[in-house]
């Protein structure tokens, strides 16, 4: 361990109240497979079916829990005898009993400890902390975090939450900032997938510390080798929640982007995480984001602004490496660059090809306004415009010539003027989009198998999550190494407030 | 043209109790093409099938869509029984691929209660 960050540990401990008291709120264990009578093999048959992936993490915690001075609350899985179990064994002094994690549940939580925090149970200096150790979902407009699984339904796509019970991490937000602004060390730690999404706590909470087992735009892993069961594992005597983060990343081997709230990971991140992020996916056909980058990063902007992040990326590696020379444990970046060129060649083959056919041009939008009249209404304010957005994707799927003709037969359908007008202004629209689409596949005469092409080209890569765990595995010494050159001695950053 | 008549509401209907409230409702289901309008039905050939049709000039909206399944975005301010219905306005609507194993996923779901328009 460095000086420095001994300096930080040492400086948190000994700042801490002893009086403070320590809160936690755990949440976790949904989206899993249930039980069916009669299953003899597979995710649905005993006895697995009686165990949820959360559950190492779980134990992790609860055990850290037994022997240190913390009041909880746990509402995790519902349905699964293992998991039960271990709440009974490992959690055994809850403030509350333990329980499922419903949707119902989660509220009551969120109410319960605001509550004590407005009644002055929960004051400033004490440490409240939120563990949230269940699958979730990528962003949503509507989100400023993400959703996650509660009890009921296993999730059935991991990327949308689909099939899974699913609460929004959204709730968190006014209890997180109202900890924040009264001086509680706060800390909110999500350990499920695009978990990275919950970072947009901070804005509101400037006083929270936000750990993520990953990225946004990644999948996350739970099991008894992962960040999330390392991270818990950590939660000791004489760690702080940074110090027990950057512990569990170093030691990560999989292709995830653990993040922490803190200056230093801002900075890396703003700098690093878009770069790397398609080099950390893979295939598989459970659960895939690569055959989606594939298709929707190969236009010719995106492939330039591609190779110019390349360079970028490979500058900093080279940057750090640089400033390591002549250290003991100085940081080697040569084999982090030999794996993220052999791996971006083999995108590229299959970028360079979705280029080549307009792929990546589906989700290019076109606008077409068709003025409306002249006409006679006594509507006021009437519509002037008859406007169509469309993607090229649905233009392309589209039957203008269809769709002209059901417009047609509308106008015999009505007399008013007003409607008669915007019914021609939309035949003229579509007649517009009968020409583009004419022109797109002119311009690109494979573009309507395109998506097909590029998912077989993807398949055939087949399951590489060894490549991207690779590059994971250096990854994780970099982002490692940069933290250590940024590392300030802020002993106020939140997130060496909060120790164990 | 004359709208679609509205159903009036009755509160002991089954339906009732998925509709007593207006407001922006997140619809999946398929586009079909009428012979004044493009419609949304949801719960095809199903006892619980909803028709939503729209003003002629908003239906236009959908027309990129026919005979696709879609979840759109619908502005439901009138009473409506969950049988037939007239939405005013689309905001938004997307292709969506129904899942194969659950290829009954449609439906209704209120995102944003406003005030019900009086009829």
């Amino acid at each position: 361990m460095n000086i420095k960050a001994l300096t930080l540990i040492i400086f948190s401990l000994t700042s801490t109240n002893i009086l403070a008291a320590n809160h936690m709120m755990i949440i976790g264990g949904g989206g899993e497979p249930a039980c069916v009578e009669g299953a003899t093999s597979g995710k649905n048959a005993r006895p697995n079916c009686e165990k949820t992936i959360f559950d190492a993490p779980m134990q992790n915690l609860g055990a850290n829990l037994k022997n240190g001075n913390w009041n909880y609350q746990v509402a995790y899985n519902g349905g699964h005898a293992q998991s039960e179990q271990i709440l009974r064994t490992d959690f055994p002094n809850p403030t509350k009993t333990n329980s499922a994690f419903t949707p119902d549940r989660y509220n009551q939580m969120i109410a319960d400890y605001t509550a004590k925090i407005l009644a002055g149970e929960i004051k400033s200096g004490d440490h409240l902390v939120i563990i949230i150790n269940t699958h979730g979902a990528e962003e949503t407009p509507d989100s400023k975090t993400h959703l996650i699984a509660a009890s009921g339904g296993a999730m059935t796509n991991f990327n949308t939450g689909k099939g899974s019970t699913l609460v929004n991490l959204d709730a968190l937000a006014g209890l997180t900032k109202l900890a924040s602004d009264m001086g509680i060390n706060m800390g909110v730690v999500d350990l499920s997938c695009h978990s990275g999404k919950t970072m947009s706590l901070k804005k509101l909470a400037p006083n929270a510390c936000i750990v993520t087992s990953t990225g946004p735009k990644h999948y996350g892993f739970s099991g008894p080798s992962t960040f999330g069961a390392s991270l818990l594992k950590n939660f000791k005597a004489g760690e702080t929640l940074e110090s027990a983060f950057l512990k569990a990343r170093i030691n990560d081997r999989d292709p995830a982007y653990p993040m922490i709230s803190t200056d230093e990971n801002e900075q890396i991140v703003a700098e690093i995480y878009s770069k790397i992020t398609p080099y950390l996916y893979y295939y598989d056909p459970e659960a895939d984001k690569l055959t989606k980058f594939m298709n929707e990063n190969s236009s010719d902007m995106i492939m330039c602004k591609r190779e110019h992040d390349f360079k970028k990326l490979f500058s900093s590696i080279n940057q750090l490496q640089a400033a390591a020379n002549g250290k003991k444990t100085g940081f080697n970046g040569e084999e982090l660059k030999r794996l993220l060129t052999s791996y971006k060649a083999t995108q590229d083959q299959i970028l360079q090809e979705a280029n080549r056919l307009g792929a990546g041009l589906t989700t290019k939008k076109e606008i077409i306004v068709k003025k409306i009249g002249p006409y006679k209404t006594n509507v006021k304010n009437p519509p002037t415009e008859f406007k169509l957005e469309l993607s090229w994707e649905t233009i392309l799927s589209s039957k203008p010539d269809e769709i002209i003709a059901n417009i047609s037969k509308m106008l015999n359908q009505t007399k008013d003027p007003y409607e008669k007008a915007s019914t021609l202004a939309a035949i003229e629209a579509w007649k517009e989009v009968k020409i583009k689409k004419q022109q797109m596949v002119s311009t690109y005469p494979e573009i309507l198998t395109a998506k097909a092409t590029i998912e077989s080209m993807t398949k055939q890569i087949g399951n590489n999550f060894d490549t991207a765990a690779k590059i994971a595995i250096q990854e994780k010494k970099f982002y490692d190494e940069l933290y250590k050159e940024k590392q300030s001695l802020n002993f106020n950053d939140p997130c060496r407030k909060i120790t164990f | 043209m004359k709208y679609l008549a509205l159903l009036l509401l009755f509160p002991t209907l089954s339906f009732a109790s998925m509709f007593t409230d207006c407001g922006e409702y997140t619809v999946k289901g398929v586009v079909r093409v009428g012979p004044a309008n493009f419609a949304i039905i949801v719960n095809e050939k199903t006892q619980s099938e909803s028709i939503i049709n729209f003003p002629i000039t908003e239906s236009q909206k959908l027309g990129a869509y026919m005979d696709r399944s879609i979840t759109a975005v619908v502005l439901l301010d009138k009473a409506f029984n969950g049988t037939v219905g007239l939405s005013e306005k689309i905001v938004s609507v997307t292709s969506r691929i129904p899942d194969p194993l659950n290829p009954k996923d449609t439906g209704f779901i209120l995102t944003k209660k406003v005030d019900c328009k009086k009829i």
